[in-house]
């Protein structure tokens, strides 16, 4: 095992704990990491760090999806999950993604958010009352629970901050 | 720079950007300003319920802490029956595989339970507090104060700009529930 395994083992690392790696290379990935405690060091360090990762909402990516289909029309069909035959073995993979992509992806990712931000642009608040869930459709007219009482006692979400002055202004008055 | 660093620049940026931009985002103090306008409507009903029970000072003042005891729990039932009423609104739903559908079902019925639960938590809480006599006034006057913020809810009902509250809110002796 030389440093130069190491280092190929570390590149791939992250595809390893997302599960996109193909079992060819899995069974190489298990064996470097069963004898390379400093690699297995380095996988756990990834891993606690993708724990804490924000998930999206349930059905978020199929919404998006299929409001991009409405807007941008075909092509847009989802892509097929590799299969085993589709993958590269570890050591004969050209890696032809460079590896400041990630990272000028992240830079974008942030400078959108800050340019938005600059630019005042309005952002749907997210659970502004706790019991709020961002959707882009108003909820339902009637269906489960819509009674906007919880346990028998009300929640205000749904009210603006005017209509939360009004009924302090009326239980005064 | 390597691509181990490069992944973990991507990995915070994804965790934390939102974050920070949420921050951002919101007016500051925003959110505190939000909850004490909650807060302020509940120590409104409060008194009310005070001067409709005849309670004395310390059981208005117990009265609020039970009712403060609880805000999370409710606030947790709350964003659980949110979160189901956006699975079920998912225009994916008809595609749904019977193992996500029972999923569903289930946490349909946990969450039912969880309130149930929640309700008989406190009601065993504002019984320290209260005679069974108000709390059951308690309750009529909690039931009617929520069908007032449901009305104001409502498009077009009756809040700011669309006229005042319904007959009869507050309710007063008339109701029949002051003492």
């Amino acid at each position: 095992m030389s440093a130069k395994d190491c280092d190929r083992i570390r590149d791939v690392l992250p595809e390893w704990i997302l599960g996109t790696m193909g079992p060819e290379l899995g069974i190489e990935m298990t064996r470097h990491l069963a004898s390379c405690p400093d690699c297995r060091r380095e996988e756990e360090v990834l891993r606690r760090l993708l724990s804490v990762r924000p998930t999206p909402p349930e059905g978020l990516a199929a919404r998006i999806q299929a409001r991009l289909k409405e807007e941008v029309g075909t092509g847009l069909e989802p892509e097929a999950p590799k299969t085993a035959g589709d993958v590269i073995p570890l050591f004969r993979r050209h890696r032809w993604t460079p590896t400041w992509a990630l990272s000028a992806a992240a830079v974008v990712i942030l400078s959108l958010g800050i340019g938005i931000v600059w630019n005042g642009a309005e952002i749907p608040e997210v659970g502004q009352s706790s019991g709020q869930v961002a959707s882009e459709d108003p909820a339902p007219e009637a269906w489960l629970w819509d009674d906007g009482m919880v346990a028998g006692a009300p929640v205000y979400d749904g009210l603006t901050d005017d209509q939360l002055e009004a009924l302090i202004e009326e239980l005064e008055g | 720079m390597n691509s181990k660093l490069a992944f973990l620049v991507f990995a915070l940026a994804t965790t934390l950007g939102p974050l920070g931009l949420e921050g951002q985002v919101r007016p500051p103090g925003g959110m505190r300003q939000r909850q004490q306008l909650e807060r302020r409507v509940e120590q409104g009903f409060a008194r009310l319920v005070q001067a409709q029970l005849d309670l004395s000072p310390e059981q208005l003042s117990s009265l609020q802490a039970v009712m403060q005891s609880f805000r999370e729990d409710r606030q947790a039932v709350n964003q659980a029956q949110a979160a189901l009423r956006y699975r079920l609104d998912d225009p994916g739903l008809p595609d749904l595989t019977d193992d996500a559908a029972k999923e569903i079902l289930a946490e349909m019925i946990r969450v039912q339970e969880t309130e149930v639960d929640l309700y008989r938590r406190e009601q065993a809480q504002l019984l320290t507090v209260l005679s069974p006599n108000q709390l059951v006034r308690f309750y009529r006057l909690r039931e009617e104060w929520g069908r007032r913020i449901q009305e104001m809810r409502q498009p077009g009902g009756r809040g700011p700009g669309g006229g005042g509250p319904s007959a009869g809110w507050p309710l007063g002796s008339a109701s029949g529930l002051g003492s």
